[in-house]
């Protein structure tokens, strides 16, 4: 099951990039919309952000579930 | 001019009746209650007359014995009278048609007595309500409180004590007011609240008058409970018998305020209270630590007819900032919470009367399973929590909109806290109650079985003759509310005393 | 003059009527009145209507325009098939509460002045507790209170903040606010049925805790409420704007760690409602379309969860994904739609979050720093991972032991209708703009530029989440969040209040009635005071307690009135006390 999703998801990177690269714009309307893969470069780099936030937020904020009782 | 004889009918057909009732029960005791229940309507009848009369006519004067006053005693009705005067006359029938199952259970060889005790207290309060002459009010003043000693010691352990307290603390009470009668008598020679109010603005200066508000504010502040000169009332209305309390809660203390309204705002002009000694002041910081003290410690009660007692403490608290406040919003708010106020109360202690007779205990904590066995009468709790808590359309909410106003009119930004933070606080008290009725898993253990001989009429539910009036009331809560606003260009906005 | 009700009370008034039906009669009961009130919603005409005087002010009860009817479509049609997938509760008094809810919903969507606003607003509050009630577990009802604590909470901010506005103004119309301290307090009010950060705890709190199907309708109509009014009153405010790009990750970061599968989905509704305010905050044209289109269309997949981990919950009785798993072979229609709900939340092409989310951000880039854009298109990513932990964790991953079926039929219908608005609606969104508020949508949802970038997005994200499923995966703890600070305090004052305040009471009373004693003995025989003042000091103390005790005689255990009463003479002395200086402050005067 994993495998499979991490062949699609695959395809489906480098697809997406290709077609960054192709496919027609609108104009940019800030700064770095210009660069073609900014997407895929905001995909990864939020979800890296997100891990680290997550475990950082969790190593203080997580109690044992009867914490309030 | 003696227009109507209907101010001098509310009085007299109550006080003879008490008396009659006494005779009947004697001949045939089966005829005592109806006889009771007859007058009050009577009493019902004439004061919605009065109020008919003075809607279309203004004020209505009544001289006693065609004395004129200010020698004779003069029983004047305005809207404030007459307003005050329905209110205590509807709810003394409702209330009256309500207690007669918990008198026929608990003393039965003494119903007679009850009857007629209940009908000495009506009259006293109706007749404290109607006349216009400080020393009348004094009279009727003392015949509803010990009517009221009476009956409170009637109730169940600990009430004859608390009735003794009740009594001290009531008969300081009524002597600060008697005192201060007496002062004002010395310093003009009038009894007649009309005349007074004339010939004291000349007065304002001399220090025998001071001492005279003074005792007059003390004196019913007793009566009505306000915070510190609350202490008696929990105890006394807690251990009371439930329909004894449902009739004093809501009446007494309202009366009381009525009382104190005359006094700060009729036969005192309202530039003295405010201006010439901070009254005004005063007693709405006193009502601000009422309402606190009220609520916070309705909090630690165990016993829903306590908690009840001291949320009964944060209303008058209500009341009296409304009269603290003096302006327009605050006044129209303490009048329509006079009304809004006397039923909930009634409403609630009728309530907790139709649970003790059920047969189960006052504790919240044994409530399990309470809705399933008297669904109307906890949906009429539900309402009246609503009405208390100040959620719309519930009359409770139309009063608290008005004092809010007031504060803010007043620019007393802690009022406005207190008044909001007050409604939380009922929440969360009321709001546990209902979580006890209706949702607590019922425990199989600690099911309370309701006494057997009980439970025959209508299963579980209150008897009839208690579950009429507090439907009646429930209704009224919610019609009052919408009606709020007829009510208030009807008659309200003509009881404000002058100047506001 | 609108001929029809305001649909408000047609809800209202059929809720009492719902204890006469029972069993069939009373479910098709229960549909044909929201029926009702979608007919009645199609004969609504523009304008003002319905206007009662009262207590000198104008009630306006139908104030119709595109704004409100947008809502009260959605709300009607959402509302009817949240009814269908509840046709199986047999609790009379939830049914009525969740009419009683509804209806007051649509009664604040066309309200037009605000005394009429807040009593609908208040029967809001007062009516959707029970639905976290009725579920009688007692983490329900506890929670329940603290719903509904915080509720009256922010109705008598919202009430100050009114009174205050009259005060000020005068006029209770509804109207865009300017700042002042009556906007704020009106702007708390607001905030806290909208979950506005930090007025939010509430919402993880008591959603995930209500009964299977109250929590579907809760998830309704409170928050969408809030927006609504916020879209009224504060449109085109920046603090809004930014505190939606605030919501937007705030909730996404904190549905990533939760356990609890309802409890994550109620973080994800603060998130969405950042996206719909952040639209509404910027105030244009395209921003408000926006904001209101997100609505609507959150609104279905939003429920569309619920809905599922509904089910999930009603056929397995877990609630946990520590403790799911496998699910996808024995319950494929609640997957599939689940999916379908994932899809459409994150925003994928082909669903209708695809529509809404892209016209947000373009709204969002027209006007304001780009930091805002930047928050909200983190949150999608964040949004896209936390559904893949969702949907995996709940349905894919390997779980022995858990075996369930299929949910009943309604509760089927019911989502699958939801799915297939969503796709409908992704696929031919002009169904969508045409009930949108600004009539005319400027608007082209299918660019290349936005279908590739969500598609990169996605799939790298993606990426990251197989790579280090570790970090994402579920554990068995709670997160704390801003309601610590609430419940600990109130803790301590509650503590407070009972023993050290209470302890300080009865010093006082006991010193006082001392010295009431000492008064009554120096009166009784002043000559012989220095001899009885020795004495007295030795058996007071315990006199005293036997005394307060042998009256009455009922001990309870944590608050026994006997201990804190006070003796008559002390209430004589603070009368006499009181009459003392009320005298003295005349003579002063």
């Amino acid at each position: 099951m994993k495998e499979k999703l991490k062949k699609l998801l695959i395809l489906f990177a480098i697809l997406s990039t290709v077609a960054g690269f192709i496919g027609t714009h609108d104009p940019p309307a800030l700064g770095w919309h210009s660069i073609p893969f900014m997407d895929a470069v905001v995909g990864v780099i939020g979800a890296l952000v997100l891990m680290v936030l997550i475990k950082g937020l969790a190593t203080f904020l997580s109690k044992k579930e009867d914490f309030y009782d | 001019m003696t227009a109507s004889p209907f101010p001098i009918l509310v009085i007299v057909v109550p006080l003879i009746s008490a008396f009659l009732i006494i005779l009947l029960g004697w001949l045939k005791k089966s005829l005592c209650y109806p006889f009771m229940i007859a007058s009050l309507m009577a009493t019902v009848f004439f004061s919605m007359a009065i109020l008919r009369w003075i809607i279309h006519h203004g004020t209505l004067h009544y001289y006693l014995g065609n004395w004129d006053p200010p020698w004779g005693i003069e029983y004047l009705i305005d809207p404030l009278n007459a307003f005050v005067l329905v209110i205590v006359s509807v709810i003394s029938l409702l209330i009256g048609i309500g207690s007669k199952p918990m008198v026929e259970s608990d003393i039965p060889r003494k119903s007679i007595y009850f009857y007629c005790l209940f009908l000495l207290q009506v009259t006293g309060l109706l007749g404290i309500v109607v006349t216009g002459d400080v020393f009348n009010l004094y009279v009727f003043l003392e015949i509803a409180s010990l009517a009221g000693y009476a009956l409170i010691a009637i109730g169940e352990e600990g009430a004859p004590f608390a009735s003794f307290n009740y009594m001290i603390y009531g008969t300081i009470g009524a002597c600060f007011y008697l005192l201060g009668v007496g002062y004002l008598y010395i310093m003009t020679g009038s009894l007649n609240m009309a005349d007074l109010s004339k010939l004291l603005p000349d007065l304002y200066a001399s220090k025998v008058v001071l001492m005279a508000f003074a005792f007059f504010v003390v004196g019913v502040a007793i009566k009505m409970a306000l915070f510190p000169l609350h202490v008696w009332l929990p105890d006394a209305y807690t251990y009371a018998p439930s329909s004894v309390t449902s009739l004093l809660a809501p009446l007494t203390t309202k009366v009381g305020a009525y009382v104190l309204i005359r006094i700060m705002y009729g036969v005192f002009k309202p530039n003295f209270s405010i201006e010439v000694i901070p009254a005004t002041t005063i007693l709405s910081w006193m009502a601000f630590f009422a309402i606190l003290f009220g609520c916070v410690l309705a909090l630690g009660q165990r016993d829903l007819k306590r908690m009840v007692a001291y949320v009964l403490i944060a209303e008058i608290g209500y009341i009296a900032l409304g009269v603290g406040l003096a302006n327009r919003n605050g006044l129209l708010g303490a009048l329509l919470h006079i009304m809004n106020d006397a039923l909930m109360m009634a409403c609630l202690f009728l309530i907790v009367g139709a649970m003790t007779y059920r047969g189960w205990p006052r504790q919240m904590e044994r409530f399990t399973g309470l809705h399933r066995k008297m669904p109307i009468t906890m949906a009429a709790f539900v309402i009246s929590a609503l009405s208390v808590i100040g959620i719309p359309p519930a009359c409770g909410f139309f009063s608290k909109w008005y004092l809010v106003l007031g504060a803010i009119d007043a620019e007393q930004w802690l009022f406005v806290a207190v008044l909001l933070i007050s409604s939380l606080l009922n929440a969360i008290l009321f709001f546990r109650v209902i979580e006890y009725v209706y949702f607590e898993p019922v425990a199989k253990e600690s099911e309370v079985k309701p006494s057997e001989e009980r439970t025959k009429f209508m299963g579980n539910e209150a008897p009839l003759t208690m579950l009429i009036p507090i439907i009646l009331f429930a209704l009224a809560i919610l019609s009052v509310g919408l009606l709020s606003g007829t009510i208030i260009s009807l008659v309200i906005q003509f009881a404000l005393p002058a100047n506001f | 003059m609108i001929r029809s009700i305001p649909p408000a009370f047609i809800f209202i008034l059929g809720a009492f009527f719902i204890p006469l039906f029972r069993g069939r009669a009373k479910q098709l009961y229960l549909l044909f009145v929201n029926a009702f009130v979608l007919i009645d919603l199609s004969l609504l005409e523009a304008g003002t209507g319905w206007v009662i005087q009262f207590l000198g002010y104008d009630l306006i009860f139908a104030e119709v325009d595109r704004l409100s009817l947008a809502i009260a479509y959605i709300f009607a049609v959402i509302g009817f098939l949240a009814i269908l997938y509840s046709l199986q509760n047999k609790q009379t008094g939830e049914q009525m509460a969740a009419f009683l809810y509804m209806g007051s919903s649509l009664g604040v969507v066309f309200s037009g002045d605000y005394l009429s606003l807040f009593i609908f607003w208040e029967i809001m509050a007062f009516a959707s507790v029970f639905l976290i009630w009725y579920r009688r577990e007692k983490a329900s009802l506890d929670a329940g209170f603290r719903y509904l604590f915080m509720h009256i909470f922010g109705g008598c901010c919202l009430l100050t903040g009114i009174l205050l506005h009259i005060t000020s103004t005068g006029s209770l119309k509804v109207e865009p606010l300017t700042n002042s301290w009556s906007s704020l307090f009106i702007l708390v009010g607001f905030g806290l049925n909208t979950a506005l950060i930090p007025l939010h705890t509430w919402l993880p709190d008591a959603y995930p805790l209500g009964t299977i199907t109250g929590s579907v309708f809760l998830s309704i109509f409170t928050t969408k409420t809030g927006v609504y009014t916020l879209a009224r009153c504060f449109s085109g405010n920046e603090f809004i704007a930014i505190m939606g790009g605030v919501m937007a990750v705030y909730g996404v970061v904190f549905a990533l760690l939760q356990n609890d599968i309802r409890k994550l989905i109620s973080y994800h509704i603060i998130s969405q409602v950042g996206y719909m305010i952040a639209g509404i905050g910027v105030g244009t044209e395209l921003g408000v379309n926006g904001g209101v289109a997100h609505l609507i269309n959150n609104l279905l997949y939003k429920t569309l969860l619920f809905m599922c981990t509904g089910s999930v919950i009603y056929m397995t009785g877990r609630s946990k994904l520590t403790e799911l798993g496998g699910l996808a072979k024995q319950m494929p229609v609640t997957c599939i739609t689940c999916l379908v709900a994932s899809f459409s939340i994150s925003g994928a092409p082909g669903f209708n979050g695809f529509v809404s989310k892209g016209m947000v951000l373009a709204s969002v880039l027209e006007v304001h720093p780009p930091f805002l854009e930047l928050l909200l298109r983190f949150a999608s990513v964040g949004t896209f991972l936390s559904f893949i932990k969702l949907s995996y964790f709940t349905f894919f991953e390997k779980n022995e032991k858990i075996r369930a079926k299929e949910v009943p039929w309604n509760m089927q219908v019911a989502m699958i209708v939801i799915a297939l608005l969503c796709i409908l609606i992704g696929m031919a969104p002009k169904v969508l703009f045409h009930i949108l508020p600004y009539a005319s949508v400027d608007y082209h949802a299918y660019t290349s530029s936005h279908f590739i970038g969500v598609l990169q997005l996605f799939s790298f994200a993606g990426l990251v989440f197989v790579f280090a499923k570790k970090t994402f995966s579920p554990h068995q703890w709670i997160i704390l969040d801003v309601d610590y600070f609430y419940r600990m305090t109130l803790r301590w004052v509650a503590w407070l209040c009972m023993g050290p305040l209470n302890d300080l009471r009865r010093r006082i009373q006991n010193s006082l009635s001392r010295s009431v004693r000492f008064l009554i003995y120096l009166s009784k025989d002043p000559l012989s005071l220095p001899e009885r003042s020795a004495e007295y000091r030795q058996w007071n103390r315990e006199d005293e307690v036997s005394a307060l005790e042998s009256i009455g005689g009922k001990k309870e255990r944590r608050y026994n009135e006997n201990i804190y009463r006070k003796p008559m003479g002390v209430g004589v002395l603070l009368a006499i006390l009181f009459l003392f200086f009320y005298g003295i402050i005349y003579f002063l005067k």
